[in-house]
């Protein structure tokens, strides 16, 4: 985006004087020593010293003290299902922070591929999830089209209506849901699961794409127009490729939803041909089965992908969820 | 040839599934809208032809399975449906129904006086349980749902403005700082809630082990009631923030830098350029964005179902994981009328709330009326 | 664009192969949800396939776990649907009144000979009829050790706390003693010890008197005065550090035995593995697990060719000696016919086990029983928590569960 309007630090705040900055260098630094003393005296536990450095960071440059600390705050609990994960099966529960445990194996690893079905499942959550992706794009780029392009009657209803469904209970839906899915035959096959999540994911989408194409100016299309199939050949020659931020933001949001699910899935799926990792990884750990290492395990590999992709995204998504919004 | 569940059989089955699947639904999309657009258009003969057939997919699928829902819980809210009468509403159960009528105001009324009330004999005798503690009450888990849905707020927006803040100053390792701070949100559901619960484990969760080391008294957070109330508040505001990092800062990187410049000179300090600039311009941004966060986190579930499940003593309830405690937990009564007038219920708070927050903040306009 | 005709063709073909893969069968292919876990599951499977191959060839059980919740609200939301329900159900006898209530269950007098069930079966029988068959006798607590880390099972209380606290002094990293702290199920057999009852001789609901107050007491002086459980544990706590050998002693489930044998799941157990009846309480009396055994019981659903099978297949698997001693054996539970008896010296966990049994009480399928667990349970949070005193957990207890039954 437009980093060159990026506001100018406050440079005339006295916290920034250049006798302020030596005194502070000189308190990092000591902070620092100080953490690494009471490492060594305190057999090596690092803590310490990663206590020291966090401090004298926040009291050197504070702007990125506080990055780092909420960055750690982020990052940390994902380390812990890795440490986990690697953890032998005799030392699953322990108190040790280290993050590469005594005694790392990969064996939580090996047994999720062997004893369960992760590939099977991991299969099924990736069909539904990119059905879902695909069809509630489908669906969505239309009807968001509609909404930004043309006053109809009972226009604005709809959008109120599209904001009330996210109002639902989850667990008012389960029953009702379930009662569609059985009366169509569905609960042993992924089809119902995908046509539950679709519908439900139409709303949000909608609500971005339409904020989305608002901020493309209809002069673009209205050159190329006369009648109704032309506007839709201009619909798809000239609104689609310009809002491919936003498409692929709400590509993103609904991947990451239905990848997510569990209560409905729970719900409806009632076959273990058609069970997704949710499911899988939930039963793991569920009231017969403790099997914290494979979990750790399944969770490492269900997530880094997906977290990977949102980490690689995470500029587009800056701008794909509020460009236009504001208007300069 | 099967490895860990899975073969070729098995992916060309599901492929066989799926992809006539959405080859179908794409085809049925344009068929129906051409049909319609041609119906619309050459026998209605209105001029909203082409919208109303461009929102046609998408109203079906929205009212298979959200309006259908909905009418659902209406009709079970009026009915006396509980296991007792199961074979009056069940096509297949066995048994006589004794119930002369299946569907009455009678009972409606009666479902949603139990929400709130208990009653006996015609007489109200107090708060009624929704649980099974005195405290399970709509009152208490009202009170309680407010206090969670305003602090996760506060602290999403709070946080989330301040980190976007930052991140909009000339610094270094920005990218680095944005692809670190966005994992929250890229994280299943049912990971955090499961990773956090075993996190705030008394004895080997890190979250002790850190307080321990750092000399303090361990906690019993899935014991002590305030504690686990913390700790669920803790996770949601943790999970929150990136949503409110992200919205921000792309709307703070929109603001044209010369608006600063001119108010710079103008001699204005850094509280008053924010306050006078860059919230006014941020609205239609932070509006929205509350809205959303309101509503989801006032029906944010899985968080306190994974972690605590509502306990201990069903002190960590707020109204929809009560909810689903009474439809489903193992508490539940299986008394569907009941549980169907308590979903409706929570739905028209949201509703009411709604309605009078985008009446007074009128900040969803620019939504409407662009 | 050529290429992408191809790829599009070659999906194609993939689709006709994928649809014509999926043969017809004339053989039965059975779902059943189960309450069991996995071990038990894979047991099961066996017998079905055993069963299978001499009776109807090609046959298939799918078999679906469910958690308790779970299956309950499965059961009622499918027969609420009228469609999706299992073949088959195999789970714990207090929900079969919840089920027959409801009218889901099919009556198996006319289907199955009743009387080769001799004990156990009135606990699956509502109104002088039978919603369900027993898989096994037991689904009992009962105190496991592990034979590594203490030599022999203390017979008191005294006793147990002595021996978890010379435990944790030599081993100041490992945990003596550990149990899933805060629900009812683990918590009734104290109650049992104690005297106390879930009904009154009047079959009112009394959870208030002095033997309730007493087993609250026991507990929470377990807990912040002995100080030999830990501070915090549910199934999954216990559960764990027993498999991989860092607590010595837990109470649990005969349907955890098969998961305790195998050194895959359970390395520092297997051989190690030792059971006892529950230590004797300063009263001089026993604890008294709650025992009933897994019933299997068929949906009003099931019908025809499916009907059949289900009912050849559970006859056989209950009834037929050599099936009900794998099953047993398999599962580390003791069967629920007399005709099939433990002997000590082939199987020493199972003999012990049955020890166990012995000093049960039997668990009422009455619906209502749901409104003690649901009543007890926040409460034992509270006296586990030292928020609430034995007498008013007592009290709070019997309130929440007179509302409860008012409906």
């Amino acid at each position: 985006m437009n980093s060159s309007a990026a506001v100018k630090p406050a440079s005339r705040s006295s916290l920034t004087g250049e006798g302020y900055r030596q005194l502070r260098q000189y308190g990092a630094v000591a902070l620092l020593i100080g953490g690494l003393v009471l490492t060594v005296t305190n057999g090596m536990s690092w803590g310490y010293a990663l206590g020291g450095a966090l401090l004298g960071l926040l009291l050197w440059k504070p702007l990125h003290g506080i990055l780092v600390f909420y960055s750690a705050i982020s990052v940390y609990p994902v380390l812990r299902v890795i440490s986990i994960s690697l953890r032998p099966t005799d030392g699953l529960l322990s108190r040790s922070l280290d993050i590469i445990p005594p005694g790392a194996t990969f064996n939580s690893f090996v047994e999720l591929f062997t004893e369960e079905e992760f590939l099977r499942w991991v299969w099924n959550s990736l069909t539904i999830t990119i059905a879902v992706s695909l069809i509630g794009i489908a669906i969505s780029a239309t009807g968001a089209y509609a909404f930004s392009r043309w006053r109809f009657p009972g226009r604005r209803p709809m959008l109120i209506f599209l904001l009330t469904t996210q109002m639902l209970p989850a667990s008012m839906l389960l029953i009702p849901i379930f009662v569609i899915v059985a009366q169509l035959n569905l609960t042993n096959n992924v089809l119902g699961l995908v046509l539950a999540y679709t519908s439900t994911a139409v709303p949000f989408s909608i609500w971005i794409l339409k904020g989305y194409y608002d901020t493309i100016p209809p002069d673009l299309e209205e050159a190329a127009m006369v009648d109704g199939c032309q506007r839709m050949e201009a619909f798809y020659k000239v609104i689609l490729p310009l809002s491919t931020p936003a498409l692929s933001i709400v590509f993103l949001f609904n991947f990451l939803a239905a990848w997510a699910e569990f209560l409905v899935a729970k719900v409806i799926l009632q076959s273990n041909a058609v069970m997704t990792w949710s499911l899988g990884l939930n039963e793991l750990i569920g009231t017969f089965n403790t099997d914290w290492g494979k979990y750790a395990a399944g969770s490492v590999l269900v997530t880094l992908p997906v977290l990977l992709l949102f980490m690689w995204q995470s500029k587009y998504l800056i701008s794909g969820l509020t460009l236009g919004s504001v208007k300069g | 040839m099967e490895f860990s569940g899975l073969s070729g059989e098995i992916i060309l089955g599901t492929l066989g599934q799926i992809l006539p699947l959405i080859i179908g639904i794409i085809i049925g999309i344009i068929a129906l809208e051409v049909g319609m657009y041609l119906f619309l258009a050459r026998v209605v003969k209105t001029k909203h032809a082409l919208p109303f057939t461009l929102l046609a997919p998408a109203i079906i699928a929205i009212t298979l399975f959200m309006v259908y829902p909905l009418i659902f819980n209406v009709l079970l809210a009026f009915s006396d449906l509980k296991r007792s009468t199961f074979p009056c509403y069940s096509p297949v159960a066995l048994g006589a129904c004794e119930l002369d009528h299946l569907y009455g105001l009678d009972y409606a009324i009666k479902n949603f006086t139990d929400v709130f009330f208990r009653v006996r004999d015609g007489e109200i005798l107090g708060w009624g349980r929704l649980l099974r503690t005195a405290d399970s009450t709509f009152p208490v888990l009202l009170g309680r749902t407010i206090m969670w849905t305003v602090a996760n707020v506060i602290f999403h927006f709070t946080i989330g403005m301040g980190l976007a803040l930052i991140m909009n100053m000339k610094i270094r390792f920005k990218g680095i700082y944005r692809a670190l701070i966005v994992i929250p949100w890229a994280i299943p559901g049912v990971i955090v809630g499961l990773t956090w619960k075993q996190e705030f484990h008394a004895q080997y969760g890190f979250v002790n082990v850190l307080i321990q080391a750092l000399g303090g008294q361990a906690i019993s957070w899935l014991d002590d009631p305030a504690a686990a109330f913390v700790a669920v508040v803790f996770v949601n505001i943790w999970l929150g923030v990136p949503f409110y990092m992200v919205m921000l800062l792309g709307g703070i990187q929109s603001i044209p830098g010369d608006y600063y410049e001119a108010s710079e000179i103008d001699g204005a300090n850094a509280w008053q350029r924010f306050n006078r600039i860059t919230m006014p311009l941020l609205r239609p941004i932070i509006i929205p964005a509350i809205t959303l966060d309101v509503i989801w986190t006032f029906n944010r579930l899985d968080i306190i179902f994974l972690i605590t499940g509502g306990g201990p003593q069903e002190s960590t309830n707020i109204l929809v994981s009560a909810l689903y405690n009474a439809a489903f937990g193992p508490a539940a009564t299986q008394q569907l009328g009941f549980a169907a007038a308590f979903s409706i219920i929570i739905f028209l708070i949201l509703f009411a709330f709604a309605l009078v927050w985008i009446t007074t903040s009128g900040g969803l306009k620019e939504i409407y009326d662009r | 664009m050529s290429r992408s005709k191809t790829l599009l063709f070659a999906l194609l073909f993939l689709l006709v192969l994928g649809a014509f893969s999926v043969s017809a069968q004339d053989s039965v292919n059975l779902v059943i949800w189960s309450q069991d876990g996995d071990a038990n599951n894979v047991v099961l499977a066996e017998q079905f396939a055993v069963w299978a191959e001499a009776v109807s060839p090609g046959s298939t059980l799918e078999i679906v776990q469910k958690e308790t919740e779970v299956l309950r609200n499965d059961v009622l939301t499918a027969g609420l649907a009228g469609s999706g329900l299992p073949d088959l159900i195999l789970g714990p006898n207090d929900a079969i009144g919840v089920y027959e209530d409801a009218g889901l269950l099919l009556g198996l007098d006319d289907l199955i000979d009743t009387s080769m069930y001799p004990y156990n079966l009135g606990a699956a029988q509502i109104g002088g009829v039978t919603y369900g068959v027993p898989t096994n006798a037991g689904n009992h607590l009962m105190l496991m050790y592990n034979k590594s880390l203490v030599a022999e099972a203390p017979q008191t209380w005294e006793d147990l706390i002595a021996a978890a606290r010379a435990f944790e002094e030599a081993n100041p990293d490992l945990q003596g003693f550990a149990y899933n702290l805060n629900e009812p199920f683990w918590f009734l057999p104290f109650v049992h010890g104690f005297g106390g009852t879930t009904y009154a001789e009047d079959g009112s609901m009394v959870l208030d008197s002095e033997s309730w107050v007493n087993a609250y007491q026991f507990v929470q002086d377990l807990k912040f005065v002995e100080e030999i459980v830990p501070e915090e544990c549910d199934y999954a706590c216990a559960d764990a550090l027993f498999k991989e050998g860092s607590v010595a002693m837990i109470l649990n489930g005969d349907w955890a035995i098969a998961e305790y044998l195998d050194v895959e799941k359970s390395p520092a157990l297997g051989e190690n593995l030792a059971v006892a009846p529950w230590p004797v309480l300063p009263n001089g009396e026993r604890p008294k697990p709650f025992t009933a055994g897994k019933f299997i019981s068929i949906p009003v659903t099931t019908a025809d060719a499916q009907l059949d099978a289900a009912v050849s297949f559970v006859t056989w698997l209950t009834t037929d000696p050599a099936a009900v001693e794998a099953y047993a054996v398999g599962t580390g539970r003791l069967p629920a016919i007399a005709a099939v008896t433990v002997d000590a010296d082939v199987d020493p966990i199972l003999a012990a086990s049955n020890e166990a049994l012995a000093s049960g009480v039997g668990m009422t399928s009455d619906p209502t029983l749901r409104c003690m667990w649901d009543s007890v349970r926040p409460n034992l949070e509270g006296v586990m928590s030292n928020s609430m005193t034995a007498a008013d957990a007592a009290m709070e207890a019997q309130i929440a569960a007179e509302e409860c039954l008012e409906g």
